[in-house]
């Protein structure tokens, strides 16, 4: 069950990543479209997610934050299981660094809303408000428009093409890395 | 010259002047370890618990650490441990490079290959100030860049430097390494934010070459 409300937007709210999310994160993580564009090459057990959403929180330089749609009078604090459904996550890691980098999914029944713009950009929003980073990187594949797109659209310069770096789906795939720097969200 | 992966930082190198005050890092080596490959001038050899001085002093120079991307200072159980680190790890190939021009071998720098398990492993190395200038680096890495190649199944290799250090950039050049895309201000060395430039190899650019 997702936790409290860190941030809300328009239609999403940004809740703690719970242990009892554990199986949520798993079956999106075992998604073909979901862990081909996170490069996760093999399926993770319960335990195994388990023990990851555990070292996140014990990590000073992560953060994790749930992507929820909440009903209308959803709870703040350990809402009810109709109250809110979870949608996806966004990591933030090594903010306690130069430069923070991004990670995020959806789960592939709400891609195409925009749900992930609005929870990267609450979440960008975040991390430059309450860490002294310089910068926020992200990456992505050659072939994932959608998330190229999405960092695009939020301001995220593309920094670096690894040629081959990755190898994905059943071919060798480029890495696009992505930079937004302090001066640029701030403008 | 180096990479910042891992356990140990990997920025390569410098061109700055030597201006050693410090002892000859050479002489406080012990014999080093065995043969592993060799270059004309150079050979990369196994590194021992021995070596922890002289690496430790490599790392500490304000020349070196900085271009590592090391920002505190190193001691020499710290040096030791990661070499035992490494020994025990099959994924992170560490060598010490080795001047083979009198009767024992002088170490002038180091050079490493990490998480041998990616789909491109990282490169790193440095080179001690006052042996720079001299092609040593780009010998010795490129051994090292031979060696990867043939002996692991590795569809290419990177590297990352500080973009203004010209000496660890020309070294990948040299080997015929291409400019993959430069993050702005990504990290902050020397009391400034300064950008760290990425390059790949391929093996048929490596093949070709």
């Amino acid at each position: 069950m997702p936790g409290p409300i860190i941030d809300a937007g328009e239609r999403v709210t940004l809740r703690a990543v719970e242990r009892e999310d554990a199986e949520f994160v798993q079956t999106c993580a075992t998604h073909p479209r979901v862990r081909f564009s996170l490069g996760i090459d093999s399926h993770q057990t319960k335990a195994e997610v388990r023990e990851r959403i555990e070292n996140d929180t014990e990590n000073e330089g992560t953060r994790g934050f749930l992507v929820c749609l909440d009903e209308e009078g959803a709870a703040a604090g350990d809402p009810d299981e109709e109250e809110t459904t979870p949608v996806g996550a966004v990591h933030a890691r090594g903010v306690d660094r130069e430069r923070a980098w991004l990670g995020y999914w959806l789960d592939p029944d709400y891609h195409g809303e925009g749900y992930a713009g609005e929870a990267v950009e609450l979440v960008v929003d975040a991390v430059f408000r309450s860490h002294p980073v310089h910068g926020i990187s992200a990456g992505a594949y050659g072939f994932n428009e959608a998330s190229r797109g999405l960092l695009e659209s939020l301001g995220f310069t593309q920094e670096a093409r690894l040629r081959n770096a990755w190898y994905v789906d059943g071919a060798y795939r480029d890495g696009i890395q992505y930079g937004l720097l302090r001066r640029e969200w701030e403008s | 010259m180096a990479a910042l992966s891992g356990g140990e930082p990997s920025f390569v190198n410098a061109t700055h002047s030597p201006e050693t005050d410090l002892v000859p890092l050479s002489h406080l080596c012990d014999m080093p370890g065995t043969v592993f490959r060799r270059g004309d001038r150079l050979a990369l050899r196994t590194v021992e618990h021995e070596d922890a001085e002289f690496i430790q002093r490599g790392h500490n120079h304000p020349d070196v650490g900085v271009t590592l991307g090391l920002n505190r200072p190193e001691s020499e159980t710290e040096a030791e441990a990661n070499i035992e680190d490494d020994e025990g790890d099959p994924l992170n190939v560490g060598l010490l490079v080795c001047l083979e021009d009198g009767d024992e071998p002088t170490p002038i720098g180091k050079v490493r290959l990490s998480n041998l398990h990616h789909t491109r492993p990282e490169i790193s190395y440095w080179i001690l100030p006052e042996y720079q200038g001299e092609g040593y680096g780009t010998e010795a890495v490129g051994v090292l860049v031979d060696y990867a190649f043939n002996a692991h199944e590795i569809r290419g290799l990177q590297a990352q430097a500080f973009a203004p250090n010209e000496g660890s950039v020309g070294v990948l050049e040299n080997l015929g390494f291409t400019h993959e895309g430069q993050l702005r201000d990504a990290r902050f060395r020397n009391g400034e934010h300064v950008d760290v430039v990425w390059y790949g190899l391929l093996r048929e650019e490596w093949e070709d070459d």
